[in-house]
């Protein structure tokens, strides 16, 4: 598991300012969806019930409906909680120090990257479209200057804040790494 | 055409042995690479509690079945 007070690679100290994931409304289609599938198995024994009052009157009928009808919900809640393990295990990880970014993609393939703050150029904070304004949801754009020319925070709750956020602890670490440089190297002579 | 019964409760088996494997795969990932809190563990423990109820249900049931019975495919008719 990872421990957000010993983030693995990090410095001594390391402060964890905030931890993000997707808006909880991306899930919200996926639920309705849960619902009106585990709803079909129900909703087809009350059809046969109706249509044909007698079908269930063979015991043989009924454990072969009992093992359908709980095989598929069985099946369908593992796909609920997998899709659910996917947006979770999704997070981006803001320190004092660095960014993390870790994407889930499906079971077996993750993708951890790494931003120091210092490197962090501009923030954009991105909301479009009326539910994600009424919720307050959106995309964070960070531009670096390294090799991923720029990090995306996606879907996450109050977009404004967190760049804010990012922003002013990319700067206060642009200058702490600047006093750094001037006390190991001195002030750079005036041509 | 009659099939016995216990037919369906392997391929019943099959289908679980299936679904525990990989119930299995998907909690180790969430244990392992999950963020340490109380949102790893609820979901995790609302995972299995809900597949223990589902099961343990089916199980009360299906014990209480005479798997020497028969299914008439025959005299099954269609909706």
């Amino acid at each position: 598991m990872i421990d957000i007070n010993h983030l693995p690679g990090g410095a001594t100290g390391e402060r964890t300012i905030l931890v993000l994931r997707r808006h909880w409304i991306t899930l919200f289609s996926l639920f309705v969806m849960f619902v009106a599938v585990v709803l079909l198995p129900i909703g087809t024994y009350i059809a046969i019930r109706y249509t044909s009052p007698a079908f269930f009157d063979d015991a043989a009928r009924s454990v072969l409906f009992i093992l359908g009808a709980s095989i598929f919900f069985l099946y369908t809640w593992l796909f609920l909680y997998q899709h659910f393990l996917d947006y979770y295990l999704d997070t981006w990880i803001v320190t004092d120090d660095r960014i993390l970014n870790i994407e889930q993609h499906g079971l077996f393939a993750r993708t951890v990257s790494e931003l120091r703050l210092h490197r962090v150029q501009d923030v954009t904070a991105e909301v479009k479209g009326f539910v994600r304004t009424v919720f307050d949801y959106g995309d964070v754009h960070i531009q670096t200057a390294g090799e991923t020319q720029r990090f995306q925070f996606e879907e996450i709750p109050h977009p404004n804040a967190v760049a804010k956020m990012v922003m002013d602890l990319a700067e206060k670490e642009r200058k702490e790494h600047l006093e750094e440089a001037v006390e190991e190297f001195g002030m750079p002579k005036k041509a | 055409m009659s099939i016995p019964l216990v037919i369906f409760l392997f391929a019943w088996f099959v289908f679980l042995v299936i679904f525990t494997f990989l119930a299995l795969v998907s909690v180790v990932q969430m244990l392992r690479f999950g963020v340490a809190g109380p949102g790893t563990y609820l979901s995790t423990v609302t995972f299995l509690a809900v597949t223990g109820l589902v099961l343990g249900g089916v199980g009360l049931y299906l014990a209480g079945v005479d798997w020497n019975a028969t299914l008439d495919i025959a005299l099954t008719p269609l909706l």
